[in-house]
């Protein structure tokens, strides 16, 4: 028994010390546990998944999962004043107005402001006529409106909501969570009802060459 | 002339192009169309630059279909503008670009109107750009059509 633990710490602990400091060893270790611990958790997520599968059958909820679609984008509205981008997907693509637009990492890109046969016109995030309901955390409404500035604007928000600056924004879509960014500013005004409120977005509005569309 | 009116129409229909595909993306707010008009207004007899004012106001109108006629009009008003002024206060490059400037911040406040959001920094931002790049395009583009 000695002798094998001579041999570990000979042929394993000695050279790992030397390959691996302390605070390289300390790190890992970090790692590890938080791999095992995502990995508790996604157990877990699977399981309440299968439960919450299991209670909509019994309770006779259809599971509504949007279909994603890949577009690219073709132009840009001939302007430094609009946020407007033309996509390669229309009508007979199923393409209707209002249908949203997503980047790559799931964040909220846009919607479908009109729709042709060959191509469709979608609106971004930033463009001042775009308006679309969302939700703060889980405290109230309001309506998101583009600035042409890069940030976002929640009107419609009254003072005694508890707004706070990090509250997330987001949208509800077909049991689909999207999320639109994070409260950036919020101001009470003095003549006014509502609150000021300013969001950063998540997805970059400046540059944007694909999109994937929620039908 | 008339290869100097060709020369100008490709330039012109060229940056329609680069205003539609916007190789920047949005971090280049000025727009090469309304450059091309003002050193057009600039640079040639009154009815040349009215006439490619209205044609170029007008296809950026109806690309996409506008329901008013935003840019015919603006372009117009801009070239009339410069023509106007450059008859009466004539030979002075200062002024020449005073009035480049005016023209820009006079673009810009009506896009603004236009689009009902008056935003200063944008304002200031689309004017910085826009003056840099016609001093630029107006020395390149001088050269190619005078060649």
């Amino acid at each position: 028994m000695t002798f094998k633990r001579i041999l570990l710490a000979l042929f394993f602990s000695f050279p790992n010390n030397i390959l691996f400091p302390s605070i390289v060893s300390s790190r890992i270790e970090e790692l590890k546990r938080k791999n095992l611990d995502f990995r508790l958790t996604l157990e877990r997520m699977k399981t309440l998944e299968e439960e919450n599968r299991r209670l909509r059958r019994a309770l006779g909820i259809k599971e509504r999962r949007p279909d994603l679609i890949y577009a690219r984008v073709l132009g840009f509205y001939p302007s430094g004043f609009r946020k407007v981008a033309f996509i390669d997907l229309g009508k007979r693509d199923g393409i209707i107005k209002g249908t949203l637009a997503i980047d790559s990492q799931g964040y909220l890109l846009g919607k479908i402001s009109q729709s042709f046969n060959e191509y469709s016109e979608l609106i971004l995030l930033d463009d001042p006529y775009f308006s679309l309901p969302v939700l703060i955390e889980n405290k109230t409404a309001g309506l998101l409106k583009g600035t042409l500035w890069g940030s976002l604007k929640i009107l419609y928000v009254e003072g005694d909501k508890n707004i706070s600056i990090g509250d997330k924004v987001w949208l509800k879509y077909a049991d689909l969570p999207i999320v639109v960014g994070r409260v950036q500013r919020v101001r009470e005004t003095k003549n006014d009802f509502f609150l000021d409120i300013e969001v950063k977005p998540k997805s970059n509005v400046y540059s944007v060459r694909e999109v994937f569309l929620l039908k | 002339m008339r290869t100097t009116l060709i020369k100008l129409s490709i330039a012109l229909f060229l940056f329609f192009l680069v205003d539609f595909l916007k190789p920047f993306g949005f971090y280049f707010c000025s727009e090469f169309l309304f450059l091309g008009i003002l050193f057009v207004s600039l640079n040639l007899a009154f009815l040349y630059s009215f006439g490619f004012a209205f044609v170029f106001g007008l296809f950026k109108d109806l690309f996409p279909p506008q329901s008013l006629l935003f840019y015919t009009f603006s372009f117009v008003l801009i070239n009339m503008f410069l023509r106007l002024t450059l008859k009466y206060f004539h030979g002075r490059s200062i002024i020449k670009n005073l009035v480049v400037g005016l023209a820009i911040i006079f673009y810009a406040l009506l896009n603004s109107i236009e689009v009902g959001q008056i935003l200063p920094s944008l304002i200031f931002s689309f004017f910085m750009q826009s003056l840099l790049v016609f001093f630029i395009m107006e020395r390149f583009l001088l050269k190619w059509v005078t060649d």
